[in-house]
């Protein structure tokens, strides 16, 4: 009895753990005012076989190629000033508590765009875009397997052509 | 071992069922509908489906555009409407919680949430194909229901082209 008790808690908990994710950070903040939100799973990609486009400089990205397998895209728009500050330290605090390491920065004329990523030097697992214009904030949270090599061309490419 | 066994075959069977669209459950609810004021309710059960499908494969010789649409079609059971967009709007709210209270134990394929205007796909997730797709638009008031199997390698070939 005791054994069933444990099992079952250690997988309630690991429940608990996975939706400490882009999932609950969309969950959380899709429908307060002022706040554009887009979701897309993991079978909906399959069926589109596309993603939005990364903005990366003036250009975007298109990731979708690279993709090996995708958990979910995540994407939050704010035009809601009073929301931003409490978005901003919620992917702060978000980034601190994973394996996130910045991968690139952009400041210009008051706009900052930074580019977080997590996995191994191989994998990308986790790649996290935060840009934050003063009035508008912005954060694009894709969880899925992505090579990192080619992932990092694509991105360079992109800001070279611009 | 076997009682650990069977508790964990017990939670994932759970945790399976919890995200699948309950088709009986709506489509009850869809037709109960129509005693409101004001709703609009359109329905193809199996034998209109049959026939649409059907139809599609005859005009499919003239056109053959639509030839590609035959696969996505094949497995579809079924299709309801709703549009309760014209009811009383306290009926309006009665009809959303309901379908809202429905849809939260289903998977959330897509969702496009423009300041509380929001669009949603709901569905279940098999792989290479996808049962009981149900879109629905909260603030429009319509929800779409196709049930049955659509499958995804047919759509994205078209989507692709």
């Amino acid at each position: 009895m005791k054994r069933i008790i444990t099992i079952t808690l250690f997988l309630l908990l690991s429940l608990g753990a996975f939706a400490q994710s882009g999932r609950s950070f969309y969950q959380k903040y899709s429908d307060e005012p002022g706040v554009s939100a887009v979701y897309i799973s993991p079978a909906m990609f399959r069926m589109m076989g596309s993603i939005p486009g990364i903005p990366a400089g003036d250009d975007e990205v298109d990731l979708a190629p690279i993709i090996r397998s995708l958990k979910g895209m995540y994407i939050i728009n704010s035009e809601n000033v009073s929301l931003n500050s409490k978005l901003s330290k919620e992917i702060t605090k978000a980034l601190n508590s994973g394996n996130y390491e910045l991968m690139m920065e952009a400041k210009e004329d008051g706009e900052k765009v930074q580019i977080y990523t997590a996995g191994s030097d191989a994998t990308v697992t986790s790649f996290i875009l935060v840009s934050d214009e003063g009035n508008e904030f912005t954060v694009i949270w894709l969880d899925g397997e992505m090579p990192r090599e080619q992932m990092e061309n694509l991105l360079s490419d992109t800001i070279e052509i611009n | 071992m076997k009682k650990v066994f069977l508790t964990l075959c017990v939670l994932f069977v759970g945790v399976a069922a919890f995200a699948q669209v309950p088709r009986a459950k709506m489509s009850s609810y869809i037709t109960s509908c129509k005693d409101y004021e004001g709703v609009e309710v359109v329905h193809f059960g199996g034998l209109g489906a049959f026939l649409m499908k059907s139809a599609a494969s005859l005009v499919s010789i003239e056109e053959p555009d639509l030839r590609q649409v035959l696969p996505i079609i094949k497995g579809l059971r079924g299709f309801y409407l709703l549009d309760y967009s014209e009811c009383r709007e306290c009926d309006q709210r009665k009809i959303s919680r309901k379908l809202n209270r429905m849809l939260s134990r289903a998977d959330l394929l897509m969702e496009v949430n423009d300041d509380g205007h929001a669009f949603q796909v709901f569905g279940t997730d098999t792989g290479n194909k996808i049962k009981d797709v149900v879109i629905y638009t909260p603030a429009d008031c319509t929800i779409i229901c196709c049930f049955g199997s659509i499958d995804t390698d047919a759509l994205a070939m078209l989507m692709n082209d």
